[in-house]
């Protein structure tokens, strides 16, 4: 089974990553598992400077998932470039960094500063639903993701890919201003803005009263959306949004995606990031596939 | 490389309080754990449950579990025969240098904090270093007492507290912690503590004010407890930090952390 996928001139030996903020730098499972079982590392979100993140508590579970507000904690770009990145290339993997920038000019310092040629792209985080400027606040806006994407675009060589947020009327118009703007990818979808009450104290679980929702209890929204993307857009998506078992991750490349990412469920099950290539090359054999990339956007649709 | 998922086989559950379980697996090829070390139960739902050992030895592994929530109720509900994942072990345990230093080591808990410290208490014991150890366990009443006879194997210098009496203090720990120092010939080496915020937070203050280091184990909503998440975090005091603290994952770096450093919520 051929497992080679191209996401525009990026080619991975395989369709599976790790979804950014799930897997830190990947220095903790290195420690238990192969990670040559992987497409490549997106890091967790970088910022120009460091950040704390919300207040505690940051997590609460939901029906079939989970909510976070982390609010981007990581120790700022300077750190990043001088000690992370030395210990993610040991991987020897394709490194996808994941930037957030409060101001659309951050996007593009960062963008700058990303040389090292182990680093394949760039996720534009607009979408991150949890800080109050930057992220999700752009990514709601057509115009706004037009305006980074393409100072980003003339800021860097590398693949850029546009991380984007499910919390929009309609997501077509957020991939077509991506591609517009000169966007190589989407990655789709970020999580959805949600809430918990804890009825015994009247508060929002989550000190930062919001988060955002992941897991299978967003995976049909997800799908849903790569599906509508997939049909207007002619670059590359990777799909992501609670996939938690091959068929999942076969469900998102037949809606069109062409590499996906595996997030909370990972967090949860953390073997299944290993296991899914193999996995999936069983299954896509099953199903007559010589390949994975030939899967991508298969679906049949009812008339 | 060293796995970090493993399939525990139950073998017994107890029921030893209305709110108590102790669940016992067979632990075949599962790394030994130090007291304080935690796994991630699966859970029927979506976040696996973070439970700090009560017991490993010979090959088995046994966790103290409170019924909390529906989480908590799936895991007492398991019966002998079944098969659970559990990720671990997990965390930093108490720091056991400490041990070595002549003098008494007091222990104090509350609640589900318990069951690391039998851990630890046991541990402490068998390396023999210690020359007195005094344990001190708080209950809201008597009859949420889980601690059996045979759950304590050695019930010498163990003080029972119950808020609303019928134990052997009656009375909150800390105030059974005050009135063990106020009658202790020697000072203490260490105190270790795991329970209720308020309770650690409380003993902290008398360690600092007696000039004895405490050790606290704290729990936290984690995310995934094995470091990726960060949504576990702890701040610690810190001055060679601008912002005059440092945050740190609670399931990495901790749970256990020196008790004077921690920033309570």
């Amino acid at each position: 089974m051929e497992t080679k996928v191209k996401i525009g001139d990026v080619v991975l030996s395989c369709p599976v990553l790790p979804a950014s903020g799930c897997f830190g730098y990947g220095i903790e499972l290195a420690q238990h598992y192969d990670l040559s079982a992987l497409g490549g590392i997106v890091s967790k979100a970088v910022t120009l400077e460091e950040r704390l993140g919300n207040d505690m508590p940051r997590i609460a579970e939901t029906p079939s998932g989970m909510l976070n507000a982390i609010g981007l904690e990581n120790p700022g770009v300077e750190f990043f470039l001088d000690v992370l990145l030395a210990q993610i290339k040991r991987f020897n993997l394709p490194i996808i960094v994941n930037l957030a920038g409060n101001e659309p000019t951050d996007y593009v310092e960062l963008a700058e500063k990303m040389q090292d040629p182990q680093i394949v792209a760039l996720e534009l985080n607009l979408s991150c639903p949890n800080v109050k400027s930057g992220c999700m606040s752009i990514g709601t806006n057509p115009q706004e993701i037009e305006r980074v994407v393409s100072a980003v675009r003339r800021a860097t060589e590398k693949p850029i890919w546009v991380k984007l947020t499910p919390n929009v009327t309609d997501i077509t118009e957020m991939a077509l201003a991506a591609e517009a703007a000169g966007a190589d990818a989407i990655s789709l979808i970020n999580t959805l803005l949600a809430m918990v009450v804890d009825v015994k104290t009247r508060r929002p679980l989550l000190k930062n009263n919001t988060g955002g929702l992941s897991g299978p209890a967003v995976m049909p929204v997800a799908l849903r959306m790569v599906s509508e993307c997939y049909r207007v857009i002619d670059i590359p998506i990777i799909g992501m949004g609670g996939i938690a078992s091959v068929e999942d991750a076969l469900a998102f490349l037949m809606a069109g995606a062409s590499a996906v990412q595996i997030g909370s469920s990972a967090m949860q099950n953390p073997g299944l990031l290993f296991s899914m290539k193999d996995e999936m090359c069983t299954m896509a054999h099953d199903l007559g596939f010589s390949s994975l990339s030939e899967i991508t956007g298969c679906l049949e649709y009812w008339n | 490389m060293v796995n970090l998922e493993h399939i525990l086989v139950l073998e017994k559950n107890e029921q030893v309080s209305s709110k108590v379980h102790v669940l016992t697996f067979a632990t075949e090829g599962v790394p030994q754990s130090k007291p304080g070390q935690f796994f991630e139960l699966k859970s029927p739902y979506f976040l696996r449950r973070p439970i700090g050992v009560m017991q490993q030895s010979n090959n088995k592994i046994s966790f103290g579990i409170r019924l909390v929530g529906k989480g908590t109720s799936a895991l007492c509900g398991l019966s002998p025969g079944d098969r659970l994942s559990a990720l671990g072990p997990l965390g930093r345990g108490f720091d056991l240098r400490h041990v070595s230093q002549p003098g008494d080591i007091v222990i104090v808990g509350g609640g589900s904090g318990i069951f690391p410290l039998l851990y630890l208490a046991d541990q402490m014991r068998t390396s023999g270093l210690i020359q007195g150890l005094n344990q001190i366990y708080g209950f809201r009443s008597a009859e949420e007492c889980f601690l059996e006879v045979e759950m304590c194997q050695h019930k010498n210098n163990m003080t029972l507290c119950s808020d609303s009496g019928g134990l052997d203090f009656h009375g909150h720990a800390v105030a059974a912690l005050e009135a063990f120092l106020a009658e202790a010939s020697a000072k203490p080496s260490a105190i270790f503590s795991c329970g209720p915020e308020a309770m650690m937070k409380s003993v902290v203050e008398v360690g600092k004010r007696e000039n004895i280091p405490v050790q606290v184990s704290l729990e936290t909503r984690m995310g995934c407890g094995i470091g990726l998440c960060r949504g576990c975090v702890v701040d610690l005091k810190d001055d060679s930090r601008e912002a005059g603290f440092r945050r740190v994952r609670c399931c990495k770096e901790g749970p256990v952390f020196p008790g004077d450093k921690v920033i309570w919520s």
